[in-house]
Parts: C-alpha cells; sequence; structure tokens
C-alpha cells in the first residue's frame, strides 16, 4: 500500500478494537503517570523523614538537657533531688512508618532510623549519668527520670 | 460529525484524565501536609527549668527573710519557730495560689529541726558538712566588725590582703566567742581585705560579719541549716527537690 491510499484509506479498526486499544493506552498512561509520582513520593518521603527525625532529635536532645540542667541547678543550691519526672508524647509514627530511637551514652547520641533508610544522629552533652537505651515508637508516651541512688537519667517508655 | 454529537467516548477518557491526575496531586498535597503535622509534634518543647530556679531562689530568700522577720537575739525559740511557721505558712499558701493559677501545682514545706535543736550550722561554704572547708566569705573590704560564737570544734578565719595576711584562731582552748571590731582587724592589717574561713568542718556555731565592701554595706551571718523541700508539677514535669537554706543571710 502506498502513501497516497493510506490517507484515503478509510478501513481502520473496528469500534470495539478502537476502544481496547483506547482503554489499554489510558491504563498505560495512568499507571506510568503514577509510577512515576510514587518515586518521586518515595524520595520525598525519604527527605522528609530525615527532616523530622532531625527534628524529634533535637526535641529529644532538649529534653534530656533540660533535665540535666534541673539536676545541676538543684546541685548548685546545694539542694538534692528526690524525684524528677519529665514525661513527653514522641510520634509512633513518621510517614505511616514506625522507627527507632537508639540513646547512647559513649559518646551522647540520639539515632533516629526508619526501616526505608532514613537516619539522623543528634548529640546532646550532659553531666549527669545517661543510662543508654532503645525504644521503638509505637509506645508515643515516654517519661525522663532522675534515678537518686545511681545519679542517673533514664528514659521509659510510659 | 461534531463534538457535541460524538459518542466515541471522548469525555468519559477526558474526564478519567483528569481524576487520574487530580487524584495524584492530592496524595502529593495531603502527604506534605501529614509531614508538616509530624514537625509540628516533634517541634513542640515544654521547659520547666526557670520555673524550678526561680521556686528554689524565691523560697530561699522568703525563707530567710522570715527568719530575720522572727528571730531576735537571746529571744525564746519557740515562739520564734511557731511565728515563723506562721509566715511561711501564708507564703507558701500564696507561693500555690499563684502557680495554680497559671495550671502548675507547687508545694513548700520546711524542716526546722536543726532551729529547733539548737544545732548551729558548720562553717563550711554551704554551712553542712559536706561543704567546702576553705572559703572566701568577702573580698575587698573596707571596714568589718567580726562576731564568731563556735558551738563545737575550732577553726580559723584568715584575714588577708594583698601583701599580708592575718590568722584569727578559733580552735581549742583558745577563747571560742570573738567580737573582733575594724580597729582590731586595723592593727593587724591594712585595707582592704579579704575574709576567709579556713578548715569550716571542723567547727560548728554562728558567725555575723557586717561593714563595708565594694562601696556599700554587708552583712553576711550564719546560724542554722533549714532545709526546704519544693514539689513542682505540670501536665509533663513532677519534681521533688530538698534545698539547704542557711540563714538568717
Amino acid at each position: 500500500m502506498n502513501s497516497r491510499n493510506l490517507i484515503k484509506d478509510d478501513n481502520a479498526v473496528s469500534i470495539s478494537i478502537g476502544y481496547i486499544l483506547m482503554f489499554a493506552i489510558t491504563v498505560i498512561v495512568i499507571s506510568v503517570t503514577i509510577i512515576s509520582f510514587y518515586s518521586l513520593t518515595n524520595s520525598n518521603e525519604k527527605a522528609a523523614m530525615t527532616a523530622t527525625f532531625r527534628l524529634i532529635g533535637a526535641g529529644l536532645s532538649n529534653k534530656i538537657t533540660t533535665v540535666d540542667t534541673m539536676v545541676n541547678i538543684t546541685n548548685s543550691y546545694g539542694g538534692t533531688v528526690n524525684s524528677l519526672e519529665y514525661e513527653f508524647p514522641m510520634s509512633a509514627s513518621v510517614a505511616d512508618r514506625s522507627y527507632t530511637v537508639n540513646i547512647t551514652n559513649s559518646p551522647y547520641q540520639i539515632i533516629l532510623q526508619s526501616d526505608n533508610g532514613a537516619m539522623t544522629t543528634s548529640s546532646f552533652n550532659i553531666s549527669t549519668n545517661f543510662t543508654p537505651i532503645q525504644i521503638y515508637s509505637g509506645a508515643e508516651n515516654y517519661k525522663i527520670s532522675y534515678n537518686k541512688s545511681g545519679s542517673s537519667l533514664n528514659l521509659v517508655e510510659q | 460529525m461534531g463534538l457535541i454529537e460524538n459518542r466515541d467516548a471522548q469525555f468519559m477518557l477526558l474526564g478519567g484524565f483528569i481524576i487520574a491526575i487530580g487524584l495524584v496531586i492530592t496524595t502529593v498535597i495531603l502527604n506534605s501536609v501529614i509531614f508538616e503535622g509530624n514537625m509540628a509534634i516533634g517541634a513542640g518543647t515544654q521547659s520547666s527549668k526557670t520555673e524550678i530556679v526561680n521556686l528554689m531562689q524565691i523560697t530561699k530568700d522568703e525563707s530567710r527573710a522570715a527568719y530575720r522577720n522572727v528571730s531576735a537575739p537571746g529571744g525564746n525559740r519557740v515562739p520564734m519557730i511557731s511565728n515563723f511557721n506562721n509566715t511561711t505558712r501564708n507564703f507558701r499558701d500564696n507561693l500555690s495560689t499563684i502557680y495554680a493559677l497559671n495550671g502548675e501545682g507547687v508545694n513548700v514545706s520546711w524542716n526546722v529541726t536543726n532551729w529547733n535543736n539548737g544545732s548551729y550550722a558548720y562553717f563550711t561554704d554551704n554551712g553542712t558538712v559536706g561543704g567546702s572547708p576553705n572559703w572566701t566569705v568577702i573580698q575587698n573590704v573596707n571596714n568589718s566588725n567580726i562576731t564568731v560564737n563556735v558551738s563545737t570544734g575550732g577553726f580559723y578565719i584568715n584575714i588577708t590582703n594583698s601583701t599580708n595576711f592575718w590568722r584569727i584562731n578559733f580552735t581549742n582552748p583558745n577563747p571560742q566567742n570573738l567580737t573582733i571590731n575594724n580597729s582590731q582587724i586595723n592593727k593587724n592589717i591594712s585595707q582592704p581585705f579579704t575574709v576567709s574561713f579556713i578548715n569550716g568542718t571542723n567547727a560548728t556555731g554562728r558567725f555575723n560579719i557586717t561593714g563595708y565592701a565594694f562601696g556599700r554595706n554587708f552583712t553576711r551571718a550564719r546560724d542554722y541549716i533549714l532545709y526546704a523541700n519544693v514539689s513542682y508539677s505540670t501536665s509533663r514535669v513532677r519534681a521533688d527537690i530538698t534545698i539547704p537554706i542557711s540563714v538568717p543571710w
């Protein structure tokens, strides 16, 4: 068939085949679009989780140093801390993903990480000893308490 | 054939595309909103350390003021303690009310056992046996009168200037109750001078040092160590603290 005939040819696919083709093309286009957005969202999710982890780590670091400061201030007055508790909430999930918080005392660091690879490390500096702990985000409510007998800070789930 | 009369589902396809793209955009925007919400939650902190500092300082100041107001040399101890308790009770009630208006709970109580038993403080920096034994009471003094009543044990007071020092011995069996006036000090050492306590953990008793330093009058005095118990609670923080308070200053 030459090109002249092709232009003048009125024989195309049937209406049924036309619908099927149109449907297939639509599905393919939508799928490609969704997959593109999904990969874009996925990279955004990791970046956003990292940013959120950084905020959570800074907040937790602030709380621990606040309790440490309270203990030090009381000591500077020659006083004794009989008990000290600081309760705080922490998001159960970030971007619908759970995460772990690992607090070490040598050096003092808060490591937050999720299974999608998002991870941050926040450092803090305190003079009171801190008992290292690894916690999971599911508990939501936590407490930093001062142990008078051991002169140390502990973080526990509630 | 016109577009309106066309029956080949163009509008259906177009509508499908629009809905699909709309869903994707909505999902992305909603995702961002959720992240922002998480960030806002993480950023929320509550600091109570300034409140604790304020509480300890105001309790200390008010306790000393109450002691100075009710105590008189040679007075009967029992009515003085009763007056002290009444004064501090009033302070405690007002403090609890003020903090309650801010949603915070505060309770202060005092332990006046040392005063009740006549157990004077150690001559250490904070008045307790664990305090620093050698410490400077005041520097750059031009005129001063020093009264010391040693109850038990013995210690020294060093009066020093830039070139010399004079040691006053309160160690047994020397006289334990001494008042050293300014002229006595001037005979031994030139102004300005520094007053320091040495071996404060060895002795208990009272002291009262008045004079002129840094361009103004001063008083340094201590009779007893009282203990105040401060309880502080908010929705997040609970603290129970005991602080020693040297009185009258």
